[in-house]
């Protein structure tokens, strides 16, 4: 194998580059990068292209392997990667959903304007702290016998309407009405269900977060307006996924896995990308597994956005005219699923791995909201700590060149242990506070690692996947307040 | 070079820990604590605890992420943090008596111990890996 330098590109577009399956003897399918040059060159400091390379060489792969510009070093499978496999030849990877099997984010639209709302920031701060629970080691005051949790797997978010914490337009506004088909409970094992019980409503730790932002500019007046989003007004977005029931869900078929690529004589350049045909026994049991955890991710989320809007009703009812929250969209970022996609010009079913990924569905998609049908899916692209984040669509070109999906955030650049020598947590928090950020982290190291400089600048990665036609801009989100684990 | 010991060792998104020690259960026990060290486990000296683990025999790999993660759970799900392993080998199966305390706080969570480029390699010294944790 050659060394992996710029050369080894072919440049399609000044945003989209490929590596030829020439490159490796054992690489199936090309790669292709969604980024400006600038940001493919970064990327060669750390093993993303190399992670890239080896996740071309799954069985039954089809199309491209496609890399977002958010990439960074991951493990098996490079963070920001998105493959589509055969559903009849093809496999299927827990390492290319990733632990957090449903990490994803949701942004929640207010009709509360920036002077209305400032006096009240900071106990809106305390209270949205003291109300979610996150943090490391932070359990849930919701306690679900083994019998109740089975079935918030089987309903996904509709177990939260049934039980009175969302509505049934919450549902239209999430990916796959918050509800994937599919999900097996008597696949979990004892373990995944005992970390799940104590978990749900919970935000956890590390790069999950609530963030209260202004909606600072609108580039798509009709989109923004029909998502209920308005320049100088406040929206919300969550970030977290299934918790420790994910978790233990992935390690459980990433090790029953091992010895699955011997029976059926799979060779792969790393361990941590074993796969099992899709239609064996293996395949079928990660499924309906793998689809609990993604319903309990659903689920946590919507649980969440119960705490919050609880919080906003108690803090700002009678000081503001509306302090009602309206969920614009809710989507995954690390999840497999079964879509229709052009491959080779041919509408078909394929077996979609994302990895810090989202779907971006285009206009008229099968599956996003009606009142979203004719300006594509909401795609929410959370920036790192105060920074911006941005709320785009999906487009004509995402759904014939890069399977529907689009970048998921800034992605990082600097290691943990870089960002804490290099960044006081105290002297972070004191900067944010500063320039306007109300914070409230469960841990100054933790803030530490979490700084803005440890990740990419997220304009770029936006302007990446925009240059390239990927995704549409609508807005660009400012922080007001972040609440981190 | 100390003939055991751990070090962090760089990762873009993640944790990575590069190990090494004379013997195989050496090697379990400093990846254990490199792990904790890693997570900041703080703890509670007066409530001991202990456990038996039980392990079935594969691959060295294996047995190292399978030991992690039991050592993971066991600390979300019940908060506690061991530092003495004793190793019996049985016909299909590592017993693994252990000892440790009640955890007070910790600092880190670890989601997942990955075999992402899992490999101990035989040195003239013993044996070293490098561990990737997902967080």
């Amino acid at each position: 194998m050659s060394k992996i330098s710029l050369n080894i590109f072919k440049r399609i577009s000044d945003f989209e580059w490929e590596i030829s399956p020439d490159f490796r003897s054992d690489m199936r399918v090309p790669v292709r990068f969604f980024a400006s040059r600038r940001l493919l060159e970064e990327s060669l400091d750390d093993k993303s292209i190399e992670q890239a390379i080896n996740a071309s060489t799954l069985p039954g792969l089809v199309g491209t392997v496609m890399v977002m510009p958010d990439m960074h070093q991951g493990y098996g499978f490079p963070i920001g990667g998105v493959a589509a496999t055969d559903p009849v030849d093809g496999v299927i990877s827990p390492g290319g959903i990733g632990y957090d099997i449903n990490c994803g984010v949701r942004l929640l639209a207010a009709r509360i304007s920036l002077p209305e709302v400032e006096p009240w920031l900071k106990g809106l701060a305390t209270m949205l702290n003291q109300n979610c629970p996150s943090g490391v080691g932070v359990g849930s005051d919701l306690r679900l016998s083994e019998s109740q949790l089975a079935e918030a797997c089987m309903l996904g978010a509709r177990w939260a309407k049934k039980h009175g914490y969302a509505t049934e337009a919450d549902l239209r506004h999430t990916e796959e009405n918050g509800c994937l088909r599919g999900a097996n409970p008597e696949k979990l094992s004892k373990r995944a269900l005992q970390r799940g019980r104590s978990q749900l409503g919970t935000l956890g730790a590390g790069n999950h977060f609530i963030e209260v932002d202004l909606v600072a500019e609108v580039f798509d007046p009709e989109a923004a307006q029909r998502m209920g989003l308005q320049k100088a007004y406040i929206a919300v977005q969550i970030h977290t996924g299934s918790r420790g029931f994910g978790h233990q869900i992935c390690t459980d078929y990433v090790r029953r896995f091992q010895p699955a690529i011997h029976k059926y004589g799979i060779k792969l350049p790393d361990k941590q990308l074993v796969c099992a045909p899709i239609e064996s026994p293996e395949g079928q049991d990660y499924l309906g597994a793998m689809r609990c955890g993604a319903n309990f991710a659903f689920l946590n989320r919507q649980l969440i956005t119960d705490r919050v809007r609880m919080t906003f009703e108690d803090v700002l009812a009678g000081k503001v005219d509306d302090w009602h929250l309206k969920l614009v969209y809710d989507l995954a970022h690390n999840i497999g699923k079964f879509e229709k996609h052009l491959v080779h010009g041919e509408k078909r079913e394929v077996c979609i791995h994302r990895k810090g990924a989202t779907r971006a569905f285009g206009p008229y998609s099968e599956g996003i909201p009606e009142e979203y049908a004719d300006i594509g899916q909401p795609v929410l692209v959370p920036g790192s700590m105060g920074t911006s984040s941005w709320v785009l669509t999906g487009t004509k070109a995402s759904m014939e060149r890069s399977f529907g999906s689009s970048c998921h955030g800034a992605g990082r650049v600097m290691s943990r242990s870089q960002a804490k020598r290099e960044v006081w947590g105290e002297d972070l928090l004191k900067r944010l506070e500063k320039s306007g950020i109300e914070i409230r982290a469960g841990s100054m190291p933790g803030l530490a690692e979490e700084a803005p400089e440890a990740y990419k600048d997220v304009d770029q990665v936006v302007e990446s996947v925009v240059g390239a036609g990927i995704a549409k801009k609508v807005v660009r989100l400012t922080p007001l307040i972040v609440i981190k684990g | 070079m100390v003939d055991h010991g751990y070090e962090e060792v760089k990762h873009t998104a993640d944790l990575a820990l590069r190990v090494w020690a004379a013997d195989f259960h050496t090697l379990l026990i400093q990846s254990a604590l490199g792990m904790y060290a890693m997570i900041g486990v703080q703890q509670q000296k007066d409530q001991l605890v202990t456990h038996v683990l039980r392990l079935q025999k594969a691959s060295r790999e294996v047995i190292l992420v399978d030991f992690l993660n039991e050592l993971v759970f066991l600390l979300e799900e019940e908060h506690q943090f061991y530092d003495h392993f004793i190793f019996n080998d049985e016909e299909t199966m590592v017993a693994i008596e252990m000892k440790g305390y009640q955890v007070a706080s910790y600092n880190r969570q670890i989601k997942a111990v990955t075999f992402h480029n899992l490999e101990i390699i035989e040195r003239p010294q013993g044996l070293e890996t490098t561990i990737t944790f997902d967080i």
